[in-house]
């Protein structure tokens, strides 16, 4: 008896109406599968249809699928759809365009030509904020040893100060000049921010070169900016 | 490990992050094995663990009471 493999539907991303439909049937999906549009109302899913055992969602297809999405966020605007979407059949698709029509037309329209970039900032190192112990001095100075240690303990603090308050102007900043920003500052052990930035394409070179203008103005901070990456982070 | 393959590692791990725990979430219909995720989430973890273990060696470099530091 020939055994029949089941076939999914995995879902890559949502696209409107600026959508290319040539592009898209040249881009081989995660598992070589052609990509093809679900539509609904102006809406359009881009899928692609998988035998459950030729799928292996493993790091390597998770980078594949990151990357089938740059090319679709590079030709036109996309909500991209979390690794790993598999639903029945096109009318499973179907349905859940027919449900969330207008929060993705809404999200269309606010993504519009605009890509995301992510940025970590971190003290570049705590040595700034260590102070020298001597191992050569004898028994008996407790007293120094706890000064130095206080003197440590109030340079971390500043130092953790001096980060937070180089934080927020960079984030005010680089918001002044993006769409949204998501994101938080962390105090944990060190002071730290990494976050998200929505922003225009026309300002992507003028943020980039904002950041390197930070990275300059603040030595002591570490910057790790990465995008542009399609907008993953505002969709949900 | 260079600056060039450090930043492609931070690259692909803000990748991941952005693949695996964002982008448009449907609740529902959606069919995916169990076993799948877990392989896929070790791999993951695998790669924070070393960036982890990285800090962790650099901060115990860092302080240790007794012994000379560089200012």
């Amino acid at each position: 008896m020939k055994h029949e493999e089941r076939v999914l539907a995995c879902l890559y991303a949502i696209a409107g109406d600026d959508f290319s439909e040539t592009l898209v049937s040249g881009i081989p999906g995660m598992a070589g599968e052609s990509l093809y549009p679900v539509r609904y109302n102006g809406i359009v899913a881009i899928a692609g249809i998988v035998g459950r055992e030729r799928l292996t969602l493993d790091k390597s297809a998770a980078l594949a699928y990151g990357e089938i999405l740059d090319t679709l966020s590079e030709n036109f605007t996309v909500l991209p759809c979390r690794f790993g979407t598999l639903l029945k059949d096109d009318d499973a698709i179907t349905e859940v365009l027919q449900e969330r029509c207008a929060f993705y037309e809404r999200k269309l329209v606010e993504l519009k030509d605009k890509k995301e970039f992510g940025l970590t900032i971190l003290p570049e190192k705590k040595g700034a904020a260590t102070c020298n112990v001597r191992n050569d001095r004898k028994a008996g100075d407790g007293k120094e040893y706890l000064m130095l240690k206080y003197q440590q303990f109030k340079a971390e603090l500043e130092l953790k100060e001096n980060t937070r308050s180089a934080i927020d102007v960079i984030r005010l900043e680089l918001q002044e000049i993006s769409s949204e920003c998501e994101g938080n500052s962390s105090a944990n052990g060190q002071m730290s921010f990494s976050g998200s930035f929505l922003v225009e394409k026309k300002n992507m070179d003028f943020f980039c070169s904002k950041v390197k203008i930070f990275q300059r103005r603040y030595p002591e901070l570490k910057f790790l900016l990465t995008g542009p990456w399609p907008p993953f982070s505002f969709v949900s | 490990m260079n600056d060039s393959d450090a930043s492609q590692n931070v690259t692909v791990l803000e990748l991941l992050d952005r693949v695996l725990n964002k982008g448009v979430v449907i609740a529902g219909d959606i069919t995916i094995s169990v076993a799948d995720i877990d392989l896929l989430y070790i791999g993951v973890k695998l790669l924070l663990s070393s960036v982890d273990t990285m800090e962790q060696h650099k901060k115990s470099n860092l302080k240790m009471p007794g012994v000379e530091h560089e200012a």
